[in-house]
């Protein structure tokens, strides 16, 4: 049993086969000639002793093309996300298509538009809207950074908040160490976490995230591995070589996951952005993004792995036109080229903040782009035939026909936030916007919601791991 | 004339950012035992000067700007043995090194910020990423900078600056470098806690607050 996702059937393709053969052959090459730098001592000698060509001193790590083929054949097309309840675990893989949310730095205070840095109760408050909305199939930590705590254990923080905030899965992370603690902490709760490994371009395994990928791998967590070069900046300037690059960055992870446990499950994620060359800054709003998202999902099932992207993002710094038509653009464009595990929700200002009114503003566009998804049913009942023969020309008409209170709810989507009504009734409720809408639903929700509870025993022992993780990484 | 036409090429060399032919008539210049200050006074710099007002009015563009100041970096080199070869001396702007904090891998914002600095006349060492404590001491011993810049976008790397900043009292060096932080992670109430002398929250007013910081004009 899982969690219904939406399905994308034939998947909106952008490169011929020809041209993924060109990305893999050109990746091959690269991973053999020039190879990774692995951070990791423990690491590179996995790699060595599973067939690598590894220099310590350097820390260069060059892969045989037979071992990447061996690790792309390890890694299974499909696999569970386990939740603690079963009805949220995920079925990553096939023709699933997921929604998770998006982290910020800071978050944005609905009603002033201010960003803010977090605490530890406004975070357990953004994933309570997280848990009560229903596009957010998924999370991903709504902030990467708490205020009020050590900045060493913040990241085993956000993940107890989430744990103890939704029953719905969770994304992990590896950085500063926080992978060892994060899969002891899914543990006591009877749950899996997808574990989040993030590439440093160019071809950099930072230790943390070497560590993340063995911690993951070895704990039976199935994990993503994330690689995001900035076009022009961190990678090439041009898409496809930004997707070879991307493309050796994934396969070089997966090679150290699959010989740490072969058969894990790994998802290939893409995060690649092109730089705006006149602010130095990721255009992460860009259509550039969605193209290569099209690319990255067409290469995930090429290799037979399920596919993610670490965006849909906007530049924009408030929830504005621009949010909305940069990010409905890319979710669109995710959705239809059949990606596994899309992000839309919540994310402004690239990374910067999360938005709970963009958080709802953006459950409705996944309602929307969900719906393209499921398409026309076309049977006898809903073709109508004898319906339309039966109303004839005008003065018949369909709103009184038993036919249409049967059939119009499955067939039309009611927006939450969108306004529908004319002219007038809009104005006599107040003319309020899409903003002034969502942030009622966010308020509204984020005062109120209540999630399923952690059991009881779950709790003392997600205490007791953070009570350790501080006492080991806070260096008095 | 002649040498009046290599100044020309310097200069266009390094507008049009072609390493290769700044440094043929950087080779040209000390070959013709002309005044290598002269060439990189009248030559280099405005070259540079050009382009990054050209990138500020938005006409040029990322990779113009960096191409540039490889470019320049490369002649200088060359200008550079040449004076310190006969003993002359060339006015300096500043000398400035650079460097993310341990721990940290965010390289672009760092790099802008150097590029930008050389493109101001600056002389500018890019340490890298991952930089650690004693690698920045290491580099204020070296190369005697006036400043020292920091970079950290991470919240848990913030403290590395702070932690640079006692090394350098410690080792007694404190009052020979200005320290300059930047980065995503750093406010400017953060660089004055950690006692930095300037914080920049973006290239341009990094490269504003290291010429209020050394006196420069403009
Ligand atoms: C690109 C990017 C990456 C790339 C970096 C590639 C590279 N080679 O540089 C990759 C994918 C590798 C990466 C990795 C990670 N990243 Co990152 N990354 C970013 C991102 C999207 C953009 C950063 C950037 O380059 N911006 C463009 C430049 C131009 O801006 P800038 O760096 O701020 O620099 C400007 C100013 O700050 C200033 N400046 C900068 N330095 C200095 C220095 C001085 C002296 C001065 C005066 C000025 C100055 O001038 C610059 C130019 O105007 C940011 C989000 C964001 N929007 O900032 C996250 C972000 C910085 N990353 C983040 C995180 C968490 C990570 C990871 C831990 C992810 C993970 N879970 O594994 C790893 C850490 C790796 C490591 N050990 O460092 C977080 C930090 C959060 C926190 N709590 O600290 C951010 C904010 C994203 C988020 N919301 O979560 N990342």
């Amino acid at each position: 049993m899982a969690l219904e996702g939406f399905r994308c059937k034939n998947p909106y393709e952008i490169l011929s086969a020809d041209e993924i053969e060109k990305i893999h052959v050109g990746s091959l090459e690269v991973l053999e000639e020039t190879g990774i730098s692995v951070a990791d001592r423990r690491s590179r000698q996995i790699l060595e002793d599973g067939g690598c060509q590894v220099d310590h001193e350097t820390e260069r790590v060059k892969f045989p093309p037979d071992l990447v083929q061996w690790a792309i054949d390890q890694c299974p097309d499909r696999f569970t996300l386990r939740a603690r309840n079963p009805e949220l675990s995920l079925d990553l893989g096939g023709d699933l298509v997921y929604f998770a949310s998006f982290p910020g730095f800071t978050w944005l205070d609905p009603e002033t538009q201010t960003r803010r840095e977090a605490s530890v109760d406004d975070c357990a408050m953004l994933v309570r809207l997280c848990d009560a909305l229903p596009m957010v199939h998924t999370l991903c930590q709504p902030v990467a950074h708490l205020g009020d705590k050590p900045p060493e254990v913040e990241l085993e923080w956000v993940h107890a908040i989430e744990l103890r905030n939704t029953d719905k899965t969770i994304m992990g992370t590896a950085f500063g160490g926080s992978s060892k603690w994060l899969v002891k902490m899914v543990e006591v709760c009877d749950q899996q976490t997808l574990g989040g490994i993030c590439i440093a371009s160019p071809l950099v395994i930072p230790a943390d995230q070497a560590q993340g990928i063995l911690d993951y791998a070895e704990s039976g967590n199935p994990q993503l591995i994330l690689s995001g070069p900035s076009k022009g900046a961190t990678g090439p300037a041009t898409m496809a070589g930004t997707l070879v690059l991307q493309n050796v960055e994934i396969l070089g992870g997966t090679v150290l996951a699959q010989l740490a446990n072969p058969g894990c499950g790994v998802m290939y994620m893409g995060y690649a952005t092109p730089m705006d060359m006149r602010f130095g800054t990721m255009a992460s709003g860009s259509a550039e993004v969605g193209i290569m998202a099209v690319a990255t999902a067409q290469l995930a099932r090429y290799y037979g792995m399920p596919s993610g992207v670490f965006f849909p993002m906007t530049d924009a710094k408030t929830p504005d036109p621009q949010a909305v038509y940069e990010k409905h653009l890319q979710t669109f464009l995710c959705a239809t080229a059949g990606v596994n595990y899309i992000m839309p929700l919540g994310g402004l200002d690239n990374e910067g903040t999360h938005s709970p009114v963009q958080m709802v503003i953006d459950n409705e566009i996944c309602r929307m782009v969900g719906k393209v998804l499921e398409g026309i049913q076309v049977d006898e009942e809903r073709l109508a035939i004898d319906l339309i023969k039966e109303v004839g020309p005008v003065p018949g008409n369909y709103l009184k026909t038993e036919h249409t209170r049967q059939h119009w709810q499955e067939e039309y989507l009611i927006p939450e936030v969108g306004v529908r009504e004319e002219f007038n009734t809009w104005v006599m409720s107040g003319s309020k916007g899409v903003v002034e809408r969502a942030t009622e639903i966010a308020r509204q929700l984020m005062d109120t919601h209540q999630p399923n509870p952690l059991p009881k025993e779950a709790e003392v022992e997600l205490q007791k791991i953070l009570v350790a993780a501080e006492a080991e990484k806070i260096v008095q | 004339m002649i040498e009046n036409d290599l100044i020309a090429e310097l200069k266009e060399a390094v507008i049009q950012g072609i390493p290769e032919k700044a440094v043929a008539a950087a080779e040209r210049v000390v070959e013709l035992q002309m005044d290598p200050v002269e060439a990189f006074e009248s030559g280099l710099k405005p070259g540079i000067s050009e382009v990054g007002e050209g990138f500020a009015s938005g006409k040029l563009y990322l990779p113009d700007l960096v191409l540039s100041a490889e470019t320049m970096k490369a002649a200088a080199k060359v200008l550079e043995a040449e004076i310190s070869r006969t003993g002359t001396k060339r006015s300096e702007v500043g000398k400035v090194v650079l460097g993310t904090v341990q721990g940290d891998l965010h390289d672009i914002g760092k790099t802008i910020v150097a590029t930008l600095l050389s493109s101001h006349g600056f002389d500018v060492i890019d340490l890298g990423v991952n930089i650690s404590p004693d690698q920045y001491i290491e580099a204020v011993r070296r190369e005697k900078p006036d400043v020292i810049g920091m970079s950290s976008l991470l919240t848990v790397t913030a403290k590395e600056l702070g932690i640079v900043i006692s090394k350098l009292k410690e080792q007694d060096l404190r009052e020979d470098v200005k320290v300059i932080v930047g980065g995503g992670a750093v406010t400017s109430s953060y660089a004055e806690e950690i006692e930095a002398d300037g914080y920049g929250q973006n290239a341009e007013l990094g490269v504003r607050m290291t010429k209020f910081l050394l006196s420069v004009e403009g």
